[in-house]
């Protein structure tokens, strides 16, 4: 029907730049800096999540390295997400996918996050969300992550992707931070 | 594929606002000020939104028109329309005026920064002392002392005032790269045309083209709309549509440029061009990866098997009623076409 404008060229150039600012300065506040297989700027180890994409000929996709939160049942893991870019971006959001697959009520089983951030004001697929805090071209990778760290401290029940998970972080909290952990546990690589 | 067009870009150096040292966040903050916020690039005909909100015309013409529902302001989400676009050229001439003066004002900001490192912890220095409309040759040297003008109150060099004030403060001609585009606008402003036939040009490019309708219109209709213009009418009906949106909203986008940064027609012809090159080339890109095929080759089999004993099964019914035409086989080509065509949805 519309034709989206997409323009492959604007959304690298896009990319580029913002991939730039994650790996020069990071974050005001040192919440994470970014880096590649290819260059090896890596800041795992320490606790500091990271982004950017995986091989040097395809710029769409990228892997983010985020460290859980203080005071959840995340905390001392780093967990990989696929970051896919459309090549409409930043008109249209990314697609962001935790592999391996998190435990966590807005995250859905294989592993896709289910945030509001993230989704355009046309759709709508929990019909909870405002547009007010749905996608828009002004955001970005950087602001996406942190809400997404933000929301494996405070999971948004309202809007279960995961209605299992949901339900169990509903009424047995415990139960759910155990299997969190265990779950965690079988992902602990080098 | 796209690791050519990567590769050119990666020679290109992007300029990002954290080039600017730590010390200095005023002129961070100075050039991300000059940065539209949805393609992080430079302003590039600035136009302002009834919020105030300030986008690269092209960038914001672009999410007006994909968004499905409502168009909204992208930083604060204001109801908006086409029709409320202004051209900001204040913002244009800001980033006119800091693109050249950037390279200049960044050394001296790394300069200050090493010279602060080499002493002990000095005060914070002043930042922004070097105006950005006097983009010295060469870097490194200090500043030639500039002077206000008194007539025009412009900086200008010390030993060019006098030639400047002769010159009716007439930008002078020390091949600064802003006087040239200041020439322009005074004589823009002053209605002398610099170079007649390019400003005929510009000066009958003056109407923004109306939003169209294409649902109520007519194939014929549709092909004059492209044919007014001069764009081909190559494609179907959905490539013409496509085709004349995207020249409403570059030509519109142009002028919204100020008039000496505007292109000419056949400049806009050429981005239109290239803007098609690239559809096609997208279209082309097979839609269904083969990884995803590998991993679920065998539900495909079993799905083909299984629509197979279906169709003969159909056919057994069928072929006592004489009548009827013949049912088609399924070939294993047709299904994986059925297949790849829901992937594509």
């Amino acid at each position: 029907m519309n034709s989206r404008s997409a323009n492959s060229a604007t959304a690298l150039r896009r990319l580029m730049t913002e991939y730039r600012q994650l790996t020069s300065g990071g974050s005001p506040d040192g919440m994470f800096t970014a880096g590649t297989h290819q260059f090896r700027v890596f800041g795992v180890g320490t606790n500091v999540p990271s982004s950017g994409p995986i091989s040097e000929s395809d710029f769409f996709t990228w892997e983010a390295l985020i460290c859980g939160p203080k005071d959840t049942p995340f905390e001392g893991g780093v967990f990989a997400a696929k970051l896919t870019f459309p090549t409409d971006y930043p008109l249209s959001p990314f697609k962001m996918k935790f592999d391996p697959p998190l435990l966590h009520p807005n995250i859905y089983p294989d592993g896709t996050v289910c945030i509001s951030i993230l989704h355009t004001p046309g759709d709508d697929p929990t019909m909870y969300e405002q547009a007010s805090e749905r996608w828009s071209p002004v955001q970005s990778v950087e602001k996406v992550i942190l809400s997404v760290i933000s929301m494996l401290a405070e999971p948004n029940l309202e809007s279960p992707a995961s209605v299992d998970c949901s339900k169990l972080y509903r009424d047995n909290r415990a139960e759910y931070e155990r299997q969190v952990w265990s779950r965690a546990e079988l992902f602990v690589v080098t | 594929m796209n690791s050519n067009k990567l590769k050119i870009l990666l020679a290109q150096d992007i300029t990002d606002p954290s080039d600017f040292p730590k010390q200095t966040p005023l002129l961070r903050q100075l050039d991300s000020a000059a940065r539209c916020p949805i393609c992080a690039d430079y302003f590039d005909g600035p136009v302002s939104l009834i919020c105030g909100h300030s986008f690269c015309s092209m960038c914001i013409r672009s999410v007006i028109s994909s968004s499905s529902s409502k168009a909204q302001c992208p930083t604060c989400r204001q109801n908006t329309t086409e029709s409320q676009l202004r051209p900001n050229p204040a913002i244009e001439d800001i980033v006119t005026a800091w693109k050249p003066a950037r390279p200049f004002v960044l050394s001296l900001a790394k300069h200050e920064e090493d010279r602060v490192a080499a002493v002990s912890p000095a005060p914070p220095k002043k930042k922004r002392r070097p105006s950005p409309p006097s983009p010295a040759g060469p870097s490194g040297i200090a500043t030639q002392a500039t002077v206000e003008c008194p007539v025009c109150s412009r900086l200008v060099a010390f030993e060019e005032i006098n030639e400047h004030m002769d010159n009716n403060c007439e930008a002078t001609d020390s091949g600064k790269p802003s006087s040239k585009s200041q020439k322009a606008q005074w004589s823009y402003l002053m209605g002398q045309p610099k170079s007649k036939g390019k400003e005929k040009d510009r000066a009958d490019a003056e109407d923004r083209l109306p939003k169209v309708s294409y649902d109520i219109l007519k194939d014929k209709q549709l092909k004059d709309k492209l044919l007014e213009h001069g764009l081909p009418t190559t494609g179907d009906r959905a490539m013409w549509t496509a085709r004349h949106q995207r020249w409403t909203m570059l030509w519109n986008a142009n002028l919204d440029k100020s008039a000496p940064k505007r292109q000419t027609k056949a400049g806009i012809l050429k981005e239109l061009k290239k803007w098609e090159e690239e559809r096609k080339a997208q279209k082309e890109k097979p839609t269904v990866d083969e990884s995803h095929l590998k991993t679920h080759s065998s539900e495909f089999r079993q799905l083909i098997a299984a629509a197979r004993s279906k169709a003969a099964i159909t056919e057994c019914v069928d072929a006592p009623s004489g009548s009827s035409p013949a049912p088609r086989l399924p070939s294993e080509d047709d299904i994986i076409v059925i297949d790849s065509d829901h992937e594509a949805e």
